[in-house]
């Protein structure tokens, strides 16, 4: 078989203020016709620096110091260009590019230009690389946008990026990428940033233009998953350097490299055992110590947190005293309720804007729904959330209940050291003598396995999983006994999302927290919940025990979202069938029995053990 | 998008009337009047007919009625001596230190403000585009260093001392006449090729000196919203498709970082037809800037009002257009209501 990219000893340096940085450190891989390989590694492991040194679009710091990258053109009849004697910005390399080898991004958005239309975009390289008139690259980008899947291509083509969904963005990026017909893609992190059941459509998607065009597939991910179900050959890397190389079957069956056989380990995945832990890469120290009041699991009532019958509806309005204002109502969500039983974790499953992160803001007080009411009993006394008026009232609330952020980066000021971030709410709810706060403040960092030294660094020094560490101290400073936890783990690495879920569960165990624990990942959710909701367009679709869930699901959202997980199982490849051609989210298509349309309203109703399916009876 | 503009246009009529009053007030709050400053002068030099005088002229000019008349009376919505006749009607009443009506005051010189004035924003727009482009393109370049430190010394000296230092160096290397817009000799001609010349050649220097400040500004500006645009995913993707690096920073990045600038058209013009006045006193530029001074100092009222009233229109047009741009260039703004949520 002919091979259409060599790389061959490639090391790339980088130019940085602190000094010289080796990103990558003699790498060497082939990619042969048709095949897809995977490379496989944390952030920071140079994996995407590849994928930038073979496209030749280095950052400027960056230069590759030796070694080679070939491309051999099966257009061309495989005439060899070696990429890294050529000039980044030469005729002969922007051949290459675009027209031999195209990339897609993660982020749909930011890839895209959002004051061009997706037409022109996706033509742009079309015209840039064939003798071609503006009817003839309009023709062939309708063409590409069918092959695709757009709906109405020859419409579509004239719409802004903005005015697509994320999933839809992806294709236009991949239709954009595609229409030269490129004999390698490179796809890095290409689904990363989307919703699993839009993940799964995207994977079918670029294994059935693979297989149409015959085309090569560089895929960097950090999802063992996405690689069981994709790859033929998987690249592991770490710090630079190839850990491991081989066949699927050879990584998944039979890993060599400690390092790899570690990272299989730290993934979440189905049908864990009930006590089997998460062994995280590198283990942290916590020193779990209840801070003076032990919460009682058994006094108070046993149920902490009652939602009844919330809604939430956001209105667009177009403005304007000429016309009549038309009114856009959604329905952001629709009679949810559920309890949160003392001690017990959670899990609030769905996709994006399904209504899940809303619910949390109302729970937190954060926004005012409707109608409905919100209970939340503590252990000492009853607080109606929705009633609040008082400061008083207010910082009881607060003290009881707090909040660990998605995004660990954003989420602590910049400004301030660890100890004045863990420190803060103390001071607001003017908790102990300054010496207490000082020993607290201490003993919490501990709490989360980080050295006390660090009370005197700013946020900036720590990585994403330290930071998120920080901000789980935080939260536990005013000794609540219910955390929402919102994402908490999406924006991290695999091997620290592992450390991150461990603590929590820990936590939860030693202290007697209560979680709310919303997540988009059903592995993660698996993992740490003893009681799963599935939300679907601002509906509750069904709520059930964990392994009453995983094993008896009902609702055909349900069995989508389960269905779309890609597993890191070569042998468990995802079912491209059971995807419903991508209307799985859309109350409307739902088999007769769950539909939701004018005629229907399904309630929830419980078919036993506390599980629930929103169904028309 | 239609009825966005209807509803633009109908909001800009409340906002000028209410930037009337507001204007009609402010010029009204200094005790007296011009009238009452004119008769102090005159009885000082001992003219004893002068406060008759200053009486009939007073009812003529309508300053005895109360002030919310005088105002309405201006504004044109109240009869005055000759009906209804004010700046609704076009009529921008009389300049009593000139005796005669304010549009004939202004007329030509309103002209020779707004050739100055697009003169300056077009070769603001010249120089600092490319200079902005080059300096993001080659940051901590020796190029980038030299031309932000011209840019600072820009922002730095104060105009009108770049405005004397040229002048002199007009003078001695290209013999131009110091002061003015134009040779003497055409002062009260009418225009002609010769003429408008002549023009040209004095025009540089005010351009040049009003100019600088802003260009170096907007520089630093262009740079800044640059860099961030170049940093952005969709100039790698633009790359990748093996785009001209050139090609790519004209397309993507540059149309981006234009918003900014479109955005400030509204606020720039207003700024160039008054802010320069100090310019103009040194350079003895006849332009709209040193008369407005003159005629706030001297409580020419209908004078000094009709001239706020120009700027506040300025403003609000300029503003609107500036949003039309805004609109014509970033589907954003012009699709948005609809597509982000």
């Amino acid at each position: 078989m002919d091979n259409i990219l060599l790389v061959n000893d490639l090391h790339v340096e980088f130019n940085a203020p602190e000094g010289l940085i080796k990103a990558v450190k003699g790498v060497s891989f082939k990619i042969p016709t048709g095949k897809t390989i995977a490379i496989v590694g944390e952030s920071g492991s140079g994996k995407s620096v590849i994928s930038q040194s073979i496209m030749g679009i280095l950052p400027k710091n960056g230069s590759v110091a030796q070694g080679q990258i070939k491309f051999y053109d099966p257009k061309n009849s495989f005439k060899e260009t070696m990429i890294t004697s050529i000039k980044n910005n030469s005729p002969e390399m922007r051949k290459v590019r675009g027209s031999g080898i195209s990339i897609i991004f993660q982020e749909p958005m930011t890839s895209l230009s959002p004051l061009h239309t997706i037409g022109n975009q996706i033509a742009e390289g079309f015209l840039l690389h064939n003798k071609v008139g503006n009817n003839e690259a309009r023709e062939a980008t309708v063409e590409i946008l069918k092959l695709v899947g757009f709906p109405n291509p020859s419409k579509s083509i004239d719409i802004y990026p903005f005015e697509l969904s994320g999933g839809l963005r992806q294709r236009a990026m991949i239709a954009m990428a595609m229409i030269c017909r490129p004999a390698l893609l490179i796809a890095d992190e290409p689904t990363t940033a989307l919703d699993v059941t839009v993940q799964a459509q995207i994977l079918k998607l670029m294994k059935d233009l693979q297989s149409n065009l015959e085309m090569a597939i560089l895929m960097i991910t950090h999802d063992l998953g996405v690689v069981a179900n994709m790859a033929d050959e998987i690249i592991v890397m770490y710090h630079g350097e190839i850990m491991e190389y081989g066949s699927l079957k050879d990584i998944f069956h039979d890993p060599q490299h400690p390092y790899l056989k570690s990272l299989l380990k730290a993934v979440p995945r189905f049908g864990m055992g009930p006590n089997e832990r998460l062994i995280p890469i590198r283990e942290i120290n916590s020193k779990i110590s209840t801070l003076g009041s032990e919460i009682n699991l058994e006094t108070g009532n046993k149920v902490v947190l009652e939602v009844k019958n919330l809604s939430k509806t956001f209105t667009t309005r177009k403005k304007s005293f000429l016309s009549n204002s038309s009114q856009n109502a959604i329905k952001a969500i629709d009679d949810v309720s559920f309890d949160v039983p003392r001690g017990e974790c959670v899990g609030l499953v769905g996709e994006s804007g399904c209504g899940k992160t809303t619910t949390s803001k109302i729970i937190m007080g954060a926004l005012k729904p409707d109608t409905g009411e919100i209970i939340f009993n503590t252990s000492k006394s009853k607080i109606d959330v929705l009633k609040i008026r008082q400061r008083k009232e207010v910082l009881y609330f607060r003290k009881s209940s707090q909040y660990i952020f998605q995004d660990p980066f954003s989420s602590l000021n910049p400004r301030m050291t660890v100890f004045d971030i863990i420190n803060e709410p103390l001071i607001i709810h003017n908790l102990g003598s300054e010496e207490d706060r000082l020993n607290k403040v201490k003993s919490l960092i501990e709490m989360v396995g980080l050295p006390i030294t660090s009370l005197r660094r700013y946020p900036h020094s720590f990585s994403g999983g330290q930071r998120q560490r920080i901000g789980i101290a935080r939260a536990l400073a005013l000794e609540p006994e219910f955390l929402i936890c919102d994402e908490p783990v999406s924006a991290l690495d695999v091997s620290i999302q592992a450390q991150v879920l461990n603590l929590l569960k820990d936590l939860k165990r030693d202290l007697g927290l209560t979680y709310l624990f919303i997540s988009h990942n059903l592995a993660v959710i698996d993992y740490i919940s003893d009681y799963i909701i599935v939300m679907c367009a601002g509906k509750i679709v069904e709520k059930a025990p964990k392994d009453d869930f995983f094993n008896n699901a009902q609702h055909p959202y349900t069995k989508a979202l389960l269905g779309a997980v890609p597993e890191p199982n070569p042998n468990k490849k995802l079912n491209f069938q059971n995807l419903m051609d991508g209307k799985a989210s859309i109350p409307s298509e739902w088999p007769e029995k769950y539909v939701i349309n004018e005629k229907f309203s399904p309630t929830m109703n419980e078919i036993g053990n506390n599980h629930w399916v929103l169904s028309n009876v | 998008m239609f009825n966005y503009l209807i509803q633009r246009m109908f909001v800009m009529i409340p906002t000028l009337l209410v930037i009337s009053f507001l204007i009609f007030v402010i010029i009204q709050l200094p005790p007296g009047d011009y009238l009452s400053n004119q008769l102090l002068e005159l009885q000082s030099q001992g003219d004893s007919a002068a406060a008759e005088r200053i009486a009939f002229l007073r009812e003529q000019y309508g300053l005895d009625k109360p002030f919310i008349q005088q105002y309405g009376i201006w504004l044109g919505v109240l009869p005055g001596n000759e009906g209804f006749s004010g700046l609704l009607q076009g009529d921008f009443g009389q300049s009593f230190e000139f005796d005669m009506p304010v549009s004939e005051v202004i007329g030509d010189k309103i002209w020779l403000s707004i050739i100055v004035s697009f003169a300056t924003i077009i070769f603001t727009w010249v120089v600092s585009f490319p200079i902005g482009v080059y300096s993001a393109t080659h940051q901590y370049s020796v190029g980038d260093h030299s031309l932000t430190l011209i840019g600072f010394l820009g922002l730095a000296t104060p105009n009108f001392l770049l405005a004397l230092v040229l002048l002199y160096f007009a003078n001695v290397w290209f013999g131009t006449e110091i002061g003015g817009l134009m040779d003497e000799k055409y002062l009260d001609q009418p225009w002609s090729f010769d003429k408008f010349m002549s023009v040209l050649e004095h025009l540089w220097v005010p351009v040049v000196v009003i100019g600088t400040s802003g260009t170096a500004g907007m520089i630093r500006r262009l740079r800044a919203n640059l860099l961030d645009e170049l940093q952005k995913q969709y100039v790698t993707t633009a790359k990748a498709k093996g785009l001209h690096d050139f090609k790519t920073l004209l397309k993507y990045p540059l149309r981006m970082s234009l918003n900014p600038f479109i955005a400030d058209i509204g606020n720039l013009l207003p700024q160039v037809v008054s802010g320069a006045a100090i310019v103009s006193v040194v350079l003895s530029l006849p332009t709209t800037g040193p008369m407005l001074l003159q005629a706030l100092q001297s409580q020419d009222q209908y004078l000094a009002g009709s001239f706020l009233m120009g700027l506040a229109l300025l403003t609000v047009v300029g503003m609107f257009l500036s949003d039309l741009a805004l609109a014509a260039l970033d589907p954003r703004i012009r699709l948005g209501e609809s597509a982000s949520k």
